[in-house]
């Protein structure tokens, strides 16, 4: 079992402190949603936990061992993440872009198991719906297709841990829900632990089994999101006044009413 | 491209025309000059049998310039391939790492200082190709290197010894002769000591540029997700730096500041052939090869008995060619 552990994280970016002493342990196997107001420090989380910056004072271990002292092709392979602002050149496939998420498993010029690789870019490519448009260039399809090209290459690195920074952004509501469905599928079907920084708090209500909430640069609650998310917390946090309702799924759902005076 | 995407059958394609490009174009150049060799005689020569005059200009002065030729055209290209594809700035090419200006300005320093010396002439120029490069990468260097932070330094560095070129040659205007055609870049009197300088580099450069050519594909989809995937950003775009520098240094250190090849050639290349970085370089290396031989042997049978310095005639059948491939592809 691979346990993620982030302890006492500290970031400064010239001269701002972005984040402050953040201790979180994420929970295996679920999937773990971060919210919390703008400038709260949740994007550069993500980013030291992906290894992407290494700017940064505490640690982050994996499975016991710092990752700032694990290879970055030992990394990719157990942790993969989708960024915001992905770009490919003009003349880039599908097909070709999700074999780019073999990368750490190859040697050089020559792929040390190529059927392996074949297999894993073909199972990324089904469970994230691309394969009819596998030989479209990436630049020609729309967002929500675009989203799942890159979510298919992340899957193809076959990570333990899936780290996603707000996928659903600029999304209409069906390839939303599309995007989260195949997250929710994949880490109930393979037990792929999954860490995403999510904008929509309803998303985050619907889609995680544990929510960690950013205030003040550090963890202001953690836990299942029917005992986190309150009206008091949205207040506290966001400063907006909500109401929460349970829809037909059972589930929690929240309406902002108006700024908290 | 239309929103197509070439298919592995015209890449093929593509690559075998550019062989037969630099097969004509090799032939070309080592049969014709101000003496025609008829293709017996080639034979013979390189067998070893041939005799006379015609054996001698044949051993001694066309098949090394050739070789020079093709050296510099594969050197330069592959060097800006591999710029454009770390700078992730299609305007990247040699001149932007300072090779141009340390290179020349080392090079003119040596000619107009020292004019009995032209020995000295591709040693400094090397060095101080070398030393540019450096001195940019170290100006960038800040917490890592950003590709806008190298180009900005490029510009800097090379406005500084462009300014230390210009003022040399007005200080020794009398002279500017030989200067002038080291600028331009030329092929005229290049021999087998020159294809001795290149082709070490050329070797070790093309295997190592090879290598990494997966690795440059990763680094097109920005760096944060080449990092996500397992790049080691930093250190790739270090090592590929220092490959693309030496290629252009031994390239302008022996033939000038040839300014055409490392710009228009990798894109030519792009647009015929895409942008995988295992497919595309021994492209650009092939095509660069092709356009030196081709443009060299122009050069010294247009004007006849003048030799025009390659670059010029490269640069004026080379960028209409660009053009229309432009038109026709973007």
């Amino acid at each position: 079992m691979m346990e993620l552990i982030v302890k006492d994280l500290s970031v400064t970016i010239a001269g701002h402190t972005i984040l402050d002493h953040l201790s979180i342990a994420f929970p295996h196997g679920k999937r773990t949603a971060i919210i919390g107001p703008n400038g709260a420090g949740k994007s550069t989380l993500l980013r030291a936990i992906a290894g992407l910056s290494r700017d940064y004072e505490g640690e982050v271990t994996l499975g016991g061992k710092d990752i700032r002292h694990i290879g970055r092709s030992d990394l990719a392979k157990r942790l993969a993440i989708l960024p915001q602002g992905a770009e490919t050149p003009p003349d880039t496939t599908v097909a070709r872009l999700v074999d780019y998420g073999r990368f750490p498993y190859r040697a050089w010029f020559r792929a040390s198991n190529p059927k392996e690789d074949r297999e894993a870019v073909e199972w990324a490519m089904r469970v994230t719906h691309v394969e009819a448009f596998r030989d479209r260039e990436v630049r020609t399809l729309s967002g929500g297709e675009r989203q799942r090209a890159f979510l298919a290459m992340a899957l193809a690195q076959k990570p333990e841990i899936l780290l996603l920074d707000e996928p659903t952004t600029y999304l209409d509501i069906a390839h939303q829900l599309e995007v989260m469905q195949i997250v929710t599928d994949i880490n109930q079907t393979y037990g792929m632990t999954v860490i995403m920084v999510l904008h929509d708090i309803n998303h985050a209500l619907q889609y995680a089994d544990e929510i960690a909430v950013l205030k003040d640069h550090a963890i202001y609650r953690q836990g299942a999101p029917q005992s986190v998310l309150s009206v008091d917390l949205l207040a506290d946090v966001f400063g907006v006044r909500a109401d929460i309702f349970t829809n037909r799924n059972g589930k929690t759902v929240l309406s902002p009413v108006a700024l908290v005076q | 491209m239309n929103g197509r995407v070439p298919g592995h059958g015209r890449q093929v394609m593509v690559l075998f025309a550019f062989l037969i490009l630099v097969i004509a174009a090799g032939a070309a150049s080592i049969m014709l000059g101000s003496v025609a060799i008829p293709f017996a005689e080639i034979e013979s020569a390189l067998q070893g049998t041939g005799v006379g005059t015609h054996e001698q200009i044949l051993m001694n002065i066309r098949l090394p310039r050739t070789l020079v030729a093709a050296l510099v055209g594969i050197n330069l290209a592959l060097s800006g391939a591999i710029l454009q594809a770390i700078m992730k700035n299609p305007l990247a090419d040699p001149h932007i790492i300072g090779i141009s200006s340390g290179a020349g300005l080392m090079g003119i320093l040596v000619l107009l200082l020292m004019p009995e010396a032209t020995v000295l002439v591709t040693p400094a120029a090397f060095v101080g190709a070398m030393g540019a490069a450096l001195l940019i990468y170290v100006l960038a260097w800040k917490d890592g290197i950003r590709p806008i932070r190298i180009i900005l330094a490029g510009v800097a560095v090379s406005a500084f010894l462009g300014a230390g070129i210009s003022a040399l040659m007005i200080l020794y205007s009398d002279r500017v002769h030989s200067a002038l055609m080291w600028m331009v870049g030329g092929l005229s009197a290049r021999s087998w000591p020159h294809v001795a300088m290149l082709y070490p580099y050329t070797i070790c450069a093309s295997v190592l540029a090879l290598l990494f050519s997966r690795h440059l594909n990763i680094l097109q989809l920005g760096d944060e997700m080449a990092k996500g995937v397992g790049l080691a950003v930093e250190r790739t775009r270090f090592i590929l730096t220092a490959i693309a520098a030496l290629l252009a240094s031994s390239a302008v250190s022996v033939v000038g500041l040839l300014g055409f090849v490392g710009l228009i050639v990798p894109h030519a290349a792009r647009l015929l052939i895409g942008s995988d970085h295992r497919l595309l370089l021994p492209a650009s290396a092939l095509l660069g090869a092709a356009v030196v031989m081709a443009s060299d042997t122009f050069a010294r049978i247009a004007f006849a008995p003048v030799e025009l310095p390659v670059g010029i005639i490269m640069a004026a059948l080379g960028a209409p060619f660009f053009l229309f491939l432009l038109r026709r592809e973007l």
